[in-house]
C-alpha cells in the first residue's frame, strides 16, 4: 500500500506537464504502484480565488474514487475562505494544502492563523509545499519564496493541535522544526543513501513523522519511492512512511484497491 | 544495462560532502545496481596548480583503491596554462584518468580554455564543463563565470572534434533552454544529473537531442539520477544508451 501525499493535478503555467488531469495521473499512479494520492489543484496557485481551482479539482477526481484524495486549497487573505472550506468539507475534501508563497501571505499572519485554528477545530491537516518548483531555473513572471523554517515554526508554536505536514522539505534534522510533534515531514527531498537524511530523521523523531510524497505530476515519482525503498529500516517503519502515517493524517479508512 | 555515472564525485582536504566516502558510493552502486562512477573533486575559487593537483591526488588514490569503479576526471584551472597543461598529459597518459573536468573558473568560450580543449583532442578525452543557466538573479550572481549551453554550444562550433559535456541538465537552471540551444549542437553531449527531476525532463531531452548524445550521471543525487531514467517515457534501448553505452563508447576513444 502506497499514498502519495504531495500529489497535484491541473496545470502548471510555466512548463508543459506530462501529466494533467486526473485520469493521467492516475496512469502515472498506477505505473508506479501508487494507490491513492493526496492532490490539490495546481491551478489554484495563481487563480485569484482558488475556490475555482478546488470546484475543478473535485468534478475531475470524484469519478475514482478512493484513489484520490482532495485538498482544499485556501487563501486566508482572500475573502470568503470560510465559507469555501465549509463547502469543501460538506464536499469530501479532506484536508487543507496552502500556497503561501503564491498567495502572498506568511504562514505567521494572523488571517493564517484564523484559517489554520478552523483547520484544528475541524480535524483536517494542513499541508504546505516548501516550493513548488527549483528556484534557479524559474520563470522571471514566478517570483515565489521558498516557504521559510521560521514559519513554520511560528506556526506550529501558535497551534500546538494544528497538523501541518511539510511537503517537499529538505535539510530539516538541524532545525528547530524537529522539536515540533505537530509538524510531519514528507521526504522526496530528502536522501536515503549518502547522507542517509530520512535515517537521521527517523533517528530524531520516530517514524510517525514522515510521510511518503513524490511532488507529481511536477516530478518524476521513482527518486522518492527509491528513497524510502532502499532505506536501512524495517518493513514496518516502511509502511508507515509510506501509508500509514498519511492515513492517519488524512483520516481514511483503508480499503482502496487499485483498478 | 551497464550503468556509468558519467560524473560524480569524492571529497578533498578542502571540500567536504556530507556523508561522501568511496565506501558510501561503492554502497550506493550496489543499491542503484551503478557499475562504476567518473569522478572529480573541485576546490573553489581561483585554485591554485597546487590545488588543483592535490585535488587529483585524491581522485587517484580512489581509483586505486576501486579500479574499474572509480574512473577519474583531471581537473584543472585554465588560467594556470603551462601548469594545466601539464598535468592534464601526466593524468591522463601517465595515471590513466579519462577526462577533464572544467568548473566555473572561466566561461568556456574564454580563449584561455582553448588550449585545454586541443589538448583533449589529442588525447582524445571528454571535457566534463560545468554549466547552467540560472535565471534567479541572486542565484546567477554567484557564479558570475558560470558556462551556459550558448556557451557551449559556441565552443563545439570551434571544436568540432572536442567531445565536450555539458554537466548537470537536472541542476543547472532551466534545462529547457539549454536544450533548445544544444540542440544543432550535435557534437556536444549532456549528463543527466542533478536534484531536479521534472517529470518530462529526460523525455525532452531524447526528442531534442536524441538518446545517443545523453549520459546518465548523478552529482551525487543519488535516488534522483536513477529514478528520473527509470521514470523516463522512453524505449529499453534509447535507457541503454544513456545508462553506459554512449558512456562505454565515449571512454572506449581515449588514446592508449
Amino acid at each position: 500500500m502506497i499514498i502519495d501525499f504531495n500529489a497535484y493535478v491541473g496545470h502548471w503555467p510555466f512548463r508543459r506537464l506530462p501529466a494533467r488531469s486526473a485520469a493521467e495521473v492516475l496512469d502515472l499512479m498506477d505505473e508506479a504502484g501508487v494507490d491513492v494520492a493526496a492532490v490539490s489543484s495546481l491551478n489554484s496557485a495563481l487563480y485569484a480565488d482558488p475556490q475555482e481551482g478546488n470546484l475543478e479539482l473535485l468534478d475531475d477526481v470524484k469519478k475514482y474514487g478512493g484513489r484520490f484524495v482532495p485538498l482544499a486549497v485556501l487563501n486566508p487573505r482572500y475573502p470568503g475562505w470560510d465559507d469555501d472550506l465549509e463547502e469543501c468539507v460538506d464536499s469530501g475534501f479532506k484536508g487543507i494544502r496552502l500556497y503561501p508563497q503564491y498567495h502572498n501571505y506568511l504562514l505567521s499572519d494572523d488571517d493564517c492563523t484564523k484559517l489554520s485554528t478552523r483547520a484544528t477545530e475541524l480535524n483536517l491537516s494542513v499541508s504546505i509545499p516548501v516550493r513548488l518548483r527549483d528556484g534557479r531555473g524559474r520563470n522571471w513572471m514566478d517570483s515565489a519564496r521558498d516557504v521559510a523554517t521560521l514559519e513554520v515554526e511560528r506556526l506550529a508554536a501558535k497551534l500546538p493541535n494544528l497538523k501541518i505536514v511539510l511537503l517537499e522539505s529538505s535539510d530539516v534534522v538541524d532545525t528547530a522544526l524537529v522539536e515540533y510533534g505537530n509538524i510531519f515531514f514528507e521526504t522526496s527531498r530528502m536522501t536515503s543513501i549518502i547522507g542517509g537524511g530520512i535515517e537521521d530523521l527517523i533517528q530524531l523523531v520516530g517514524a510517525s513523522r514522515l510521510v511518503f510524497g513524490s511532488g507529481m505530476p511536477l516530478k518524476y515519482i521513482s527518486p522518492a519511492l527509491l528513497k524510502i525503498k532502499l532505506l536501512k529500516e524495517s518493513e514496518d517503519i516502511k509502511e508507515r512512511i509510506l501509508w500509514r502515517n498519511s492515513s492517519d493524517l488524512l483520516r481514511l479508512v483503508q480499503n482502496v484497491k487499485r483498478q | 544495462m551497464a550503468r556509468i555515472d558519467c560524473h560524480s564525485h569524492i571529497k578533498n582536504k578542502v571540500w567536504d560532502v556530507s556523508g561522501l566516502t568511496p565506501e558510501s558510493l561503492l554502497e550506493a552502486a550496489d543499491k542503484l545496481g551503478i557499475d562504476s562512477f567518473c569522478c572529480s573533486t573541485l576546490t573553489f575559487g581561483m585554485p591554485t596548480p597546487e590545488e588543483f593537483r592535490m585535488c587529483n591526488e585524491a581522485v587517484l588514490k580512489a581509483m586505486r583503491e576501486y579500479p574499474s569503479k572509480i574512473l577519474g576526471y583531471c581537473f584543472v584551472n585554465p588560467g594556470y596554462q603551462t601548469e594545466s597543461l601539464r598535468e592534464i598529459e601526466k593524468r591522463v597518459v601517465e595515471d590513466g584518468m579519462m577526462g577533464v573536468k572544467l568548473y566555473n573558473q572561466y566561461r568556456c568560450t574564454d580563449p584561455v580554455v582553448f588550449p585545454i580543449v586541443r589538448k583533449a583532442i589529442e588525447l582524445k578525452v571528454p571535457i566534463l564543463q560545468h554549466a547552467g543557466y540560472i535565471t534567479d538573479p541572486a542565484e546567477a550572481a554567484e557564479q558570475p563565470n558560470l558556462s551556459n549551453a550558448q556557451d557551449i554550444a559556441r565552443l563545439a562550433s570551434l571544436f568540432p572534434e572536442a567531445m565536450i559535456i555539458e554537466a548537470h541538465l537536472g541542476g543547472g537552471g532551466d534545462w529547457e533552454w539549454a536544450l533548445k540551444n544544444l540542440r544543432k549542437a550535435r557534437s556536444v553531449y549532456v549528463d543527466t544529473s542533478g536534484s531536479v527531476i521534472d517529470m518530462g525532463m529526460i523525455e525532452k531531452a531524447v526528442k531534442y537531442l536524441g538518446a545517443e548524445r545523453l549520459l546518465f550521471a548523478t552529482d551525487l543525487s543519488m535516488e534522483e539520477g536513477v529514478g528520473k531514467i527509470l521514470d523516463a517515457k522512453i524505449s529499453n534501448d534509447e535507457r541503454r544508451l544513456i545508462f553506459g553505452d554512449n558512456m562505454s563508447r565515449i571512454l572506449g576513444m581515449r588514446s592508449r
